[in-house]
């Protein structure tokens, strides 16, 4: 046995190339599952560890009713009376900014957009410390007797803003601007994370002054008396507390804000899982063929091996050590280029979710899991090699290179082809699956489509050969036609290279398609959205009044204000929050405009139903999501009760996910007790200078508000960078794929040009030049690439018709098929250049090899 | 009129650490229309000989004159050239393209040389039909026997009107009928075509065909008979016979 493996090791040794080729794909493949699960994790467990941290052990949480504005402080006494309530601790949430906090851009994030400044948490210090994580790394904590000016901040913040332990500094709030001393510093951890790490804690009452409302508070965080969180005991308090608070608040269980932001991420996520398999399912083809590669090449030495006694068994054996010994070398490197990767992927998901993501010790499950992953699809590859390999026969050895037999499947498989793609194609459009298992099954009838595109390949190829022959002679010569002849001598070769190349292709298809298809719309809403000239954004929310200021101006012709909040909404089955786009629609249509989802819709009508009050428009999201239309109406929390709002129109927002409706200001006032805003988008007059306006701007208010202003051309740029940055990674997987494609053509190529050596000493000693010789191989190499090109591009738009509508169906993003030219001209010629750039080192080795040495090669 | 001559050619190959001397100064001369065996025990430089004639190899020294051209220092792009219009080959194994009917194999070198194949079809045409391939023409080398397969061979080494047409062992892996018809093929052509053949082989049977045999023997020419047009097989065939024992003893 010690012999076959010093066999095996030799084997691997002496076919570098291939072995080379084979440790590349499962590296690559690793390497990609690797990096996506772990960059998930990281994403995850910073996400839950935000939470958890900053809910600390709370169980419940009460809110005023509508989630906005604050309450009388005068409830905590009812609420800690109610049975089963060990503690109610209260909250007042006061936004604040360092005078000199001003940066030149809002903050872009897959969240939307972020003026900047920090929150302050008004606290009970003694009670707080209870029930949150507060570690403080350096000074002291708040003491309940403490002076009302001083503050705790979270410690990167305070760096940020270079404030040291001790310093007296002025923050401004809506109220005005206040002096606080600083006297503690929190860590990075706990409560330190709250609205990730822009926090602050300060004595309740000086909060109530600073903010001018004495006796109010935001929220009680409830602490219930059976701490094994038992969930009956929780909805028992829940509802007792319901009962005896009333109509004016509400009380939420915290667990549930944490849901929000992954169900954002996991739609992203899944997606790059899909590629991540993808990749993974060719590169088990590129296995598989260098494994059946190997076979072919060692035939002889293989059936000497049997003839001096070796069993089949032994034989087999001898195969699957090699794929072990490949699969365990590859797969151990992919886990080290996974990790190196996944700091790309992890930096580049912290700048689309707008925050550093916490990068965690390398997850040992994760880890092993992908290692695993790649040794096993290694070994179920050369599983099937390693069965021919072991009914070689000992004659083999003596005869000259046989026919290859060509299995029932490449003779018989397009049948079973035909009804695996109509049957998947059917399954993908019609999409019978149920929410949570979509992705699942949707993946494996990918997978099944694939699987019969690739069966249905050597029953074509005949044809396509016949097709090309023209155009092939046209651009390699005479020679070129008896080159693309030798695609259809080993078909199952020929089928496993189309295929990878096909599924490369379609990837960049898929992927630019949808990217097209979403780019479409949403920058048609972006330039909506950030609409005007100039974007203006308040840090603490300001008076209305400051539309006024600002057009007061010469260069300014309208400044439209606009306040986002957000709002419970009472729908049939649960409540949801969503975002409540409050606008003045008489300057915002001055300065942008609405996108009406039905073009037909008399906009004048429904801008005109908005200002009268009470009526809402609903985004495009909502309305497929929920079946919202025209007329029908929504029932929303408000200050006071629930209230019903009509809805006049259906537009196009993609703000919070589509989340979101779009009210007037003046219902912000009445019905949310909300009169402040936090933007305006500022139309210039015709001859005057953006820049200039902005400078104009700053110098007129600086002293007054927190500002930053941006121009929108440059906040459009940054969101349409953070989309294409968010693209990338799919990108990436889509060149992973398309270069696990070409080591597949590389392979396939070197293994067609190693059998016909003699055959090409043969033509070399008729007089075929070198260059002949490679431009024979070349053209083969291109047949390949255009197959797998053309194949690509029609599943790829096939793929992305089936995927918008799936999508549509599911989330409620209906987005209109956009022909993606592009890519459809990206993907062949990827295909081809790749085919090319991979035929070049067989052919050119073919070409070098001496005509006497070809002749006698056996 | 010599189509190919060569003087004093040597040829050394290094293996490891020794120096094989295949051939030690071999000069030959072959005319038009001449039909020439070469005969010789396995090393004695026969193979050698050939590669060099056809320009497959290049010698250590000597000359090696074709079609009025010294071949002996050509550079590989040079020798290719020289190959593809004045050499045609005709192998004992892998003759033929397995995915280019008879038809195709047959033009390939004129394929390969660029040559509009419409101006080829009259002699396309002669050839099947001399050679009796005329209702084989559009098979597959598998759907054709082992026969078949080296008369379109011959056809493809022919159609160019080669100086010269170098056999190796053509009869090698034929039954005897099939070897028979071969060696009849390859005389007719070369009084029909006018054609120099120069061929390699073991057997003396084929050997008798030609019109002159040469023998080598570690490197040298160590004999040679010539036959007349009326010398009979079996006076042809105890010739080469006789001569071949006198020189193994």
């Amino acid at each position: 046995m010690k012999l076959t493996r010093l066999i095996t090791i030799r084997s691997l040794s002496t076919r570098r190339l291939r072995s080379l080729l084979t440790f590349f794909g499962i590296m690559l493949g690793v390497a990609a599952i690797f990096a996506i699960n772990y960059t998930n994790q990281n994403a995850y467990h910073s996400i839950t560890t935000l939470f958890e941290g900053t809910a600390g052990r709370v169980n419940l949480e009460i809110h005023s009713a509508a989630n906005i504005g604050g309450f009388s402080e005068d409830i905590l006494a009812d609420v800690s009376d109610t049975p089963g309530v060990s503690q109610a601790v209260p909250v007042l949430k006061l936004p604040a900014a360092l005078p000199g906090e001003m940066t030149e851009e809002v903050d872009l994030s897959f969240f939307g957009t972020d003026a900047g400044g920090f929150i302050l948490h008004g606290i009970q210090p003694d009670l707080d410390a209870d029930i949150r994580d507060y570690k403080i790394s350096q000074g002291r904590f708040l003491q309940a007797s403490s002076e009302a000016t001083e503050v705790v901040l979270a410690e990167a913040y305070a760096y940020e803003h270079e404030l040291a332990l001790g310093q007296s500094f002025s923050v401004v709030t809506s109220q005005g601007v206040a002096e606080l001393v600083l006297v503690g510093l929190l860590a990075k951890e706990g409560a330190g994370l709250t609205n990730v790490g822009k926090f602050g804690v300060i004595e309740l009452r000086a909060a109530q002054r600073l903010s001018m409302r004495e006796g109010q508070i935001d929220q009680i965080d409830v602490v219930v008396q059976v701490q094994d969180s038992n969930p009956d005991f929780l909805a028992e308090v829940r509802q007792a507390l319901g009962t005896r608070l009333g109509n004016e608040v509400t009380v939420l269980s915290p667990a549930g804000q944490g849901d929000r932001m992954t169900q954002m991420l996991s739609g992203y996520q899944i997606g790059l899982n899909f590629m991540a398999g993808i990749a993974l399912f060719i590169g088990a083809f590129l296995i598989y063929n260098a494994f059946s590669m190997t076979i072919i090449e060692r035939t002889r030495e293989l059936g000497l091996l049997r003839s001096v006694g070796m069993t089949s068994g032994q034989v087999s054996a001898q195969v699957v050590f090699e794929g072990l010994l490949l699969g365990i070398s590859g797969a151990l490197t992919g886990a080290g280029a996974g990790l190196l990767l996944s700091v790309g992927l992890t930096s580049l998901m912290s700048e689309l979710m707008g925050y550093d993501l916490y990068t965690g010790s390398i997850p040992v499950g994760i880890l092993i899991g992908s290692i695993a992953i790649g040794i096993v699809v290694t070994l179920i590859a050369s599983f099937m090699p390693a069965r021919q390999a072991g009914r070689i026969s000992p004659l083999e050895a003596l005869r000259l290179r046989s026919h290859q037999d060509e299995g029932w499947l490449i003779r018989y498989g397009w049948s079973i082809g035909i009804v695996l793609l109509l049957l998947s194609a059917a399954v993908l459009y019609i999409n019978p699956f149920p929410y949570d298992v979509q992705f699942r099954l949707g993946s494996l009838t990918v997978f099944a489509l694939f699987l019969g595109a690739m069966l249905v390949i050597p029953v074509t190829l005949r044809a396509w050969q016949r097709i090309s022959k023209v155009a092939v002679r046209l651009v390699f010569g005479n020679l070129g036609t008896v080159g693309i002849r030798n695609l259809d001598r080993a078909r199952k070769r020929t089928t496993l290279t189309c295929t990878a190349l096909l599924v490369g292709v379609s990837m960049i298809v898929v992927t630019q398609g949808m990217t097209g298809s979403f780019s479409a719309d949403l920058f048609a809403w972006m330039d909506a959205y950030t609409g005007g000239d100039i974007f203006v954004s308040a840090v603490v929310p300001i008076t209305r009044n400051f539309q006024d200021d600002l057009e007061g101006l010469s260069s300014v012709e309208t400044a439209a204000p606009v306040r986002y909040i957000d709002v419970i909404w009472l729908n049939e089955l649960e409540e949801e929050t969503i975002s409540f786009m409050g606008v003045d629609a008489a300057s915002y249509t001055n300065v942008t405009r609405f996108i009406f989802s039905d073009p037909d819709i008399s906009s004048d009508q429904a801008i005109e139903d908005l200002k009268k009050g009470n009526t809402i428009f609903v985004s495009s999201v909502l309305s497929e999501k929920y079946n919202l239309h025209p007329g029908d109406q929504l029932k929303i929390r408000t200050r006071q009760d629930e209230q019903y709002f009509q809805i006049a129109a259906v537009v196009l927002d993609f703000y919070n996910q589509g989340m979101v409706v779009t009210g007037s200001l003046d219902d912000l006032s009445t019905s949310f007790e909300i009169a402040d805003v936090n933007t305006f988008l500022v139309r210039i007059t015709e001859d005057s200078d953006t820049t200039l306006t902005i400078d104009e701007i700053y110098s007129r208010f600086e002293d007054d508000y927190q500002l930053v202003i941006e121009s929108n051309r440059s906040v459009r740029e940054r969101a349409d960078n953070l989309m294409r940055q968010a693209f990338v990674m799919f990108d990436v997987l889509g060149i992973i794929a398309v270069m696990v494609a070409a080591l597949g053509v590389l392979n396939t190529l070197s293994m067609s040009v190693l059998e016909r050596t003699r055959e090409i000493g043969l033509l070399r000693a008729m007089g075929m030049t070198r260059l002949q010789t490679i431009k024979m191989i070349l053209a083969e190499a291109a047949l390949l690439g255009v197959i797998g090109a053309i194949l690509g591009i029609g599943f790829g738009l096939a793929l992305t018709r089936i995927f918008l509508e799936a999508m549509g169906a599911m989330s409620g993003y209906s987005l209109d098929f956009i022909m993606p030219v592009r890519a459809i001209w990206l993907g062949l010629i990827v295909a081809l250049v790749i085919s090319q750039i991979a035929a070049l080192f067989p052919a050119i080795k073919a070409a070098k090899t001496p005509v006497l040495t070809a002749i006698h090669y056996e | 009129m010599a189509v190919l001559y060569t003087q004093d050619l040597h040829k050394q190959y290094v293996l490891g650490q020794h120096i094989v001397k295949a051939l030690k100064g071999v000069s030959l001369s072959v005319s038009q229309g001449e039909f020439v065996g070469i005969m010789g025990p396995s090393g004695s430089g026969k193979s050698t000989l050939l590669h060099l004639l056809g320009g497959l190899d290049q010698p250590t020294s000597g000359d090696i004159h074709l079609a009025d051209r010294n071949i002996s220092t050509l550079s590989d792009h040079q020798a290719t050239l020289v190959r593809r219009r004045n050499v045609g080959f005709v192998f004992q194994f892998f003759n033929l393209l397995p995915t280019l009917s008879a038809e195709e194999n047959i033009l390939l070198p004129l394929i390969i040389d660029g040559k509009n194949l419409k101006n080829y079809q009259e002699a396309l045409n002669d050839i099947l039909k001399k050679l009796g391939m005329e209702n084989r023409r559009h098979h597959k080398p598998d759907q054709l026997s082992g026969g078949e397969q080296q008369r379109v061979a011959l056809a493809r080494a022919l159609i160019t009107q080669p100086a010269v047409l170098l056999a190796d062992e053509p009869t090698g892996n034929l039954d005897s009928r099939s070897g028979t018809d071969m060696m009849l093929l390859l005389q007719r052509s070369a009084r029909q075509f006018n054609q120099a053949i120069i061929m390699v082989t073991h057997d003396p049977k084929a050997a008798a065909y030609t019109d002159r045999v040469v023998f080598l023997k570690d490197g040298l020419i160590a004999d040679e008979i010539s036959f007349s047009a009326d010398d009979k097989q079996p006076d042809r065939l105890h010739g080469i016979m006789a001569t071949q024992e006198r020189l193994e003893r």
